[in-house]
């Protein structure tokens, strides 16, 4: 690597540090935003606001973003005399506000996708705006501009920078440097100081301290001459080419990272060597997290494999028995390293889903507005972890169902006082965890979905006929929002009603093998759970076989699987019914709703795998059970496509393929309804 | 860049892998195979057209395959010891094609491929692209984008649950 090289390479490693910071603290502001125009006398919400923004404005000026920092600079300044309490938010500055923050966000796409933080005009625009709000009472106070902060480059091997924070409540911090430089003289020469020594000496100085020395003692010894200085909170080192990136007003690692980890030596515990705090956290690629998920997958199907020719071998040569032993041990402790390394690589992929519920308080506060609506908006469960993927699959479905919230699932609050409800409604969103699931549910207190209106709509939009939409549950005909092309909205809004969305829900949903479903009651509310799984990469499944066909059945579909004679299935309308646990369910032949499965055994005996998707329960009959075992799930590929009824495929221990049952598909593909029983006619074309 | 398969031929010399299905002797050009395989046990998948013999498991991944006596309308025969799959990678994907046997590999001239018009061949001309000649052999050169097309793979898609033609077929 040349040198040029190794600062290109420090530079973006810097950049994207940047870039997260900034990500993280715009999300800040954000909610902070909608929290402060609901608490506007909260101090201390006000002042980490103005903490996030004072950063953000520090470390985009100390990058060369000056798009980023001016702008941040004006929120900063109306921020200061809300601080200052010289100014009251109202709607009109919390909107200001949030217009800014909208166009800095514009603005880091804009440095993320390599086009700089250049302006069209908006942000000056935006940002004069926010100025004129911040003058626009008493005096304005104007905020002392903090010493420029440059990010430091990679140092020579003997110099040494060193970063002090000061306790915030620290009165003489001109004191404590000249106490920290005298102490560091003795250790070695201080070549650089920030701020320098004369803007100290006119009093500018905040609660950091920036030196760079050339010395070749310790790194710890350093530490420790520094932290006996009273009133230190702490100090960063970094040596040589760790220094690179080290600036003035880089934020405090304590709130960013994990705050278990304390990547910050506390006073009086310096016993921690400086590798370490380096090693704590390594940012991962998300591509390799991926293929390192793909491999361990593999892995997982080869522990099986390699436990099945175990079983073969034992039963062809059982006379090898210390050889036999000796494998058993191996292929024992293969299995549980294996297992243990795939719960960590899950482990790393997970994230809180606080990722994905931080974008809605916005989205709730700009509908109320729009909407004319009151509504409380809480959020519980935040801390509930999910695979990375799956949080990604489930913002657009989230942001469909909070509008549908928002625009049928509540009243206007005259509408709501005239029913002798409160004024504000209620939406909460909130996660758990229920065993191999997280049940994330939208519950609001509004209107309920009226079934007999959605179903006159279903009808009339020839979704059903009346005979169907009589003889349908409300339960089922709440089932009925996820059609395409039905809307019980009056009036198409841009918000909702258009009765597109909710099919798209649904299908995003189950395509991370979730499921969704709804709960209402007239004049108290619905309630949307959506039960989705942790991970989607490895599933345990039943493999059976129909005809020719391999096929893996979702265990977490399956309720029960059992034999019947032949006799137990009654043929109704060609329908073949069976009971079970007292109940009447539908019971196919999967050869015969899947076309081309090739002979299907016809035995006095069948296997019936009864399988429940939402709350509709049926059989399917299958020719033999062979066993059950985790699959990876695998694509058929682009050139077989979607197949009407499989999910995809697997790899099984002894090598051979299985296709994975799209138990979605059967249930609501038309495969059992009609025509598809037991011995009977063809099978449903509907697809 | 070598020739485009589905070129009209420009290139002075193409390097052929040749197979036989009954009496007929087919090319396809070796920079499209991938590999060439036994037959392996090939899981049957329901609801596509009748030549699609199913999927196999090749080194990890999920490789499709479909029986060319099938896609050709010809007569279809039981697997012998010499079958084999040639895999070959179009755009991107695997596919697998049974054959009956593959026999060699070869180099033919530019010059002694000709187009299809004067020969009569027992397929659908339309999946070829033209006649090698090589002493007194004829080698019919098969125009793969034109087997395994896009309109193809719609079939695919919608013949399934349209015809569910495969239980007429003979197993």
């Amino acid at each position: 690597m040349t040198t040029n090289e190794m600062y290109q390479a420090q530079d973006n490693e810097l950049l994207s540090i940047f870039l997260d910071e900034a990500r993280e603290q715009i999300d800040t502001l954000d909610q902070g935003f909608v929290r402060l125009e609901r608490e506007p006398d909260n101090s201390e919400l006000v002042q980490g606001i103005f903490r996030a923004a004072h950063t953000l404005k520090g470390s985009a000026g100390a990058m060369g973003f000056r798009g980023i920092a001016d702008l941040t600079h004006a929120m900063e300044d109306v921020l200061d005399r809300v601080r200052n309490n010289t100014l009251v938010v109202n709607a009109g500055i919390a909107d200001a506000l949030l217009r800014g923050l909208d166009t800095l966000r514009g603005l880091e796409q804009g440095v993320e996708e390599g086009r700089g933080d250049a302006d069209d005009g908006t942000a000056a625009t935006v940002a004069n705006h926010l100025r004129a709000l911040a003058r626009g009472e008493v005096v304005t106070a104007v905020v002392d501009a903090a010493p420029t902060a440059k990010p430091l480059d990679a140092l020579p091997d003997d110099h040494t920078a060193l970063l002090v924070q000061f306790n915030a409540d620290c009165q003489m911090p001109g004191i404590r440097t000249f106490m920290i430089t005298r102490a560091v003289e003795k250790l070695g020469s201080i070549l650089e100081m920030q701020p320098a020594q004369e803007e100290i000496d006119e009093g500018k100085i905040g609660q950091r301290l920036l030196l760079i020395i050339q010395t070749d003692r310790e790194e710890d010894t350093l530490r420790i001459a520094v932290q006996n200085v009273p009133e230190v909170e702490w100090v960063r080192l970094g040596r040589g080419a760790a220094a690179a990136g080290m600036r003035l007003d880089m934020p405090s690692r304590e709130k960013a990272a994990d705050e278990s980890l304390e990547p910050e030596t506390p006073v009086h515990a310096a016993t921690k060597t400086s590798a370490v705090q380096v090693q704590q956290t390594v940012r991962v690629n998300v591509d390799t997290l991926d293929r390192i998920m793909n491999l361990v997958g593999e892995l997982v199907l080869d522990r099986t494999r390699v436990a099945q020719l175990k079983d073969e071998l034992s039963q062809e040569h059982p006379e090898d028995e210390e050889f036999l032993r000796d494998l058993d041990v191996v292929t024992h402790h293969l299995g549980s390293i294996v297992d243990d390394l795939h719960e960590q690589v899950l482990q790393t992929r997970m994230l809180p889903v606080s990722q994905l519920f931080n974008r809605f308080p916005r989205l709730i506060r700009d509908l109320s507005h729009n909407l004319h609506k009151e509504v409380d908006f809480v959020i519980e469960g935040e801390n509930e972890q999910l695979d990375r993927s799956v949080i990604e699959k489930l913002i657009d479905p989230l942001t469909h169902i909070l509008r549908n919230a928002m625009d049928h699932g509540m009243e206007t609050p005259a509408d709501r006082l005239a029913k002798g409800k409160p004024q504000q409604g209620t939406v909460k969103l909130l996660a758990r965890r229920e065993e191999s699931h997280v049940l994330i549910q939208i519950q609001d207190d509004g209107p309920g979905i009226n079934a007999d209106r959605l179903k006159e709509k279903a009808v009339a939009a020839g979704l059903l006929t009346a005979e169907q939409a009589s003889a349908m549950s409300n339960q089922e005909a709440y089932g009925l929002i996820f059609s395409s092309g039905l809307s019980t909205a009056k009036a198409v809004s841009d918000v909702s009603g258009r009765g597109v969305g909710m099919d798209v829900v649904k299908r995003n949903v189950e395509s991370i093998g979730g499921v969704i479903v709804v709960e209402s009651e007239l004049e108290f509310g619905t309630t949307i759970s959506l039960k989705i799984p942790l991970t989607l990469a490895i599933l345990r499944a039943l493999i059976v076989r129909i005809g020719k066909v391999i096929m893996a059945i979702p265990l977490s579909h399956i309720e029960e699987a059992l034999d019947v004679p032949y006799e137990a299935i009654r043929t109704v309308h060609g329908r073949g019914l069976l009971t079970w646990r007292g109940t009447v369910i539908p019971v196919v032949r999967l050869s015969e709703a899947l076309h081309g499965c090739g002979e299907s055994a016809q035995g006095k005996e069948l296997h019936v795998i009864v399988m429940r998707y939402e709350r509709r329960i049926a059989g399917v009959v299958v020719d033999q059970i062979i066993n059950h075992q985790e699959i990876v799930v695998k694509s058929l590929g682009t050139y077989l496509g979607d197949i009407p009824g499989l999910a995809g495929a697997t790899i099984l221990g002894n090598g051979r393929v299985a296709l994975i049952l799209d138990v979605a598909k059967l249930f609501d593909g038309g495969y059992l309804q009609e025509g598809a029983a037991v011995g009977v006619g063809h099978a449903a074309a509907t697809v | 860049m070598e020739s485009q398969e589905h070129q009209f031929v420009t290139d002075p010399e193409e390097q052929l892998v040749v197979f036989t299905l009954g009496e007929e002797s087919y090319g396809v050009d070796i920079e499209v195979v991938n590999t060439i395989i036994r037959l392996p046990d090939i899981t049957h998948v329901p609801q596509t057209p009748a030549f699609v013999e199913g999927v196999i498991n090749l080194r990890g991944a999920i490789v499709p395959v479909i029986d060319l006596r099938r896609r050709f309308e010809l007569p279809v025969t039981d697997a012998t010891k010499s079958t084999r799959v040639v895999v070959v990678e179009q755009q991107g994907m695997l596919v697998g094609m049974i054959v009956d046997a593959v026999t060699e590999t070869l180099r033919l001239p530019a010059e002694n491929i000709e187009p299809l018009s004067a020969l009569v061949v027992s397929i659908d001309t339309q999946y070829l692209r033209g006649v090698g000649k090589l002493g007194d052999r004829l080698i019919i050169l098969l125009s793969l984008d034109r087997i395994l097309t896009i309109e193809e793979q719609g079939i695919l898609q919608t013949m399934g649950a349209a015809a569910g033609s495969k239980e007429a077929v003979p197993a």
